[in-house]
């Protein structure tokens, strides 16, 4: 399934809320979204995705896991994702507006999910192509983002290949418009 | 004989190939932009197994290009491991072990050594198109007509609520 919008992506929360019914459960999971589908909500720029990274905050069963995991919600992000520390990220995440029965879903905040990309471990391109191709950058708290990109760049051991460096991503945008220009 | 579920992932990947990729492109086109789109890519090696002259041609090149090598390599090594992985429907794993038994047979793996899993992207896609098409044969009448009055209650303008 591509995700191209909004609606696709709740539509598949909506179909995975109603297959979690069935399980009773005691409290609802609460999820944070990252990655490509905390974009579409953050960016107006066209983007696709496949499925739904998340940080899962609640204690759950492998089973209910599994139940994620066949609605395409994926919650291995967090073994790329270092830094934001969650618990930080959560008070800076914005609540989806949508009343589910079993899910409590958060968006993690435009600063939060550029240092998400520039912290991956995998260290890969398309973590600097989602910066340089976006508006995230440009419709962020730049003073915010500054702070965090400087606090965390000290939590992090052998920073050369660890990150990457905000400086070049704005450098690249930069290329990007003045191409655009030309 | 391809199996229902192998039929209708095929099927999957050509619409999710063509979107993709913008449109209906040859086989030369395709894995050129394989080699700077990575959705492209894990869509590719996957539709490149459902027309015999395409495999045929991937198999050859893989021979000669680097490039073409390691698509095959890293499709061989998605099919393996999404037999490993716990949370996959079983359909994913009955379909990895038809496209593996099918496509693999004799063939050895070189395992790399990768900072980037190029396999486990195309894995994901081929867990994510099975469990699309798993929600919508489960899916039912009365399931979407439930779905439909809950969407419509969703103010789409006020979606982000901050946190006190």
């Amino acid at each position: 399934m591509i995700f191209k919008n909004r609606e696709d992506i709740i539509e598949n929360l909506a179909m995975l809320d109603s297959e979690l019914d069935q399980f009773n459960l005691s409290r609802k999971i609460e999820i944070i979204i990252f990655g490509g589908t905390a974009f579409l909500f953050r960016t107006n720029n066209m983007r696709v995705t496949s499925d739904i990274d998340v940080f899962i905050m609640t204690e759950i069963t492998n089973e209910i896991e599994a139940v994620l995991h066949r609605f395409n919600v994926n919650s291995r992000v967090s073994s790329v994702l270092e830094v934001p520390p969650i618990e930080e990220s959560f008070k800076r995440s914005e609540l989806l507006n949508v009343p589910f029965n079993n899910l409590i879903v958060y968006i993690a905040s435009k600063e939060d999910l550029i240092i998400s990309k520039l912290f991956s471990s995998r260290q890969a391109q398309k973590d600097i192509d989602d910066l340089v191709n976006t508006d995230l950058i440009d419709t962020c708290d730049m003073d915010l983002l500054m702070e965090l990109y400087n606090e965390y760049k000290k939590d992090v051991i052998f920073p050369l290949s660890r990150y990457n460096t905000l400086e070049e991503v704005l450098e690249l945008k930069e290329m990007k418009k003045e191409k655009k220009v030309r | 004989m391809a199996s229902e579920l192998q039929t209708a992932f095929f099927e999957h990947v050509e619409k999710e190939q063509s979107y993709l990729a913008g449109g209906d492109y040859s086989f030369e086109e395709l894995l050129q932009m394989s080699q700077r789109d990575r959705r492209v890519r894990n869509a590719f090696v996957f539709y490149v197994l459902s027309r015999p002259d395409y495999k045929n041609k991937l198999w050859s090149l893989a021979n000669r290009s680097l490039h073409c090598k390691r698509l095959v390599n890293s499709l061989h090594k998605s099919l393996l491991s999404t037999l490993k992985e716990q949370f996959h429907r079983e359909e994913t794993k009955t379909l990895a072990k038809e496209l593996l038994a099918e496509h693999f047979e004799n063939k050895s793996i070189v395992f790399e050594l990768n900072t980037y899993d190029t396999a486990a992207e195309m894995e994901k896609f081929l867990s994510t198109v099975v469990n699309t098409i798993m929600m919508k044969k489960l899916d039912t009448t009365e399931k979407r007509e439930k779905r439909k009055l809950f969407l419509e209650k969703i103010d789409f303008n006020n979606l982000l609520i901050p946190q006190k």
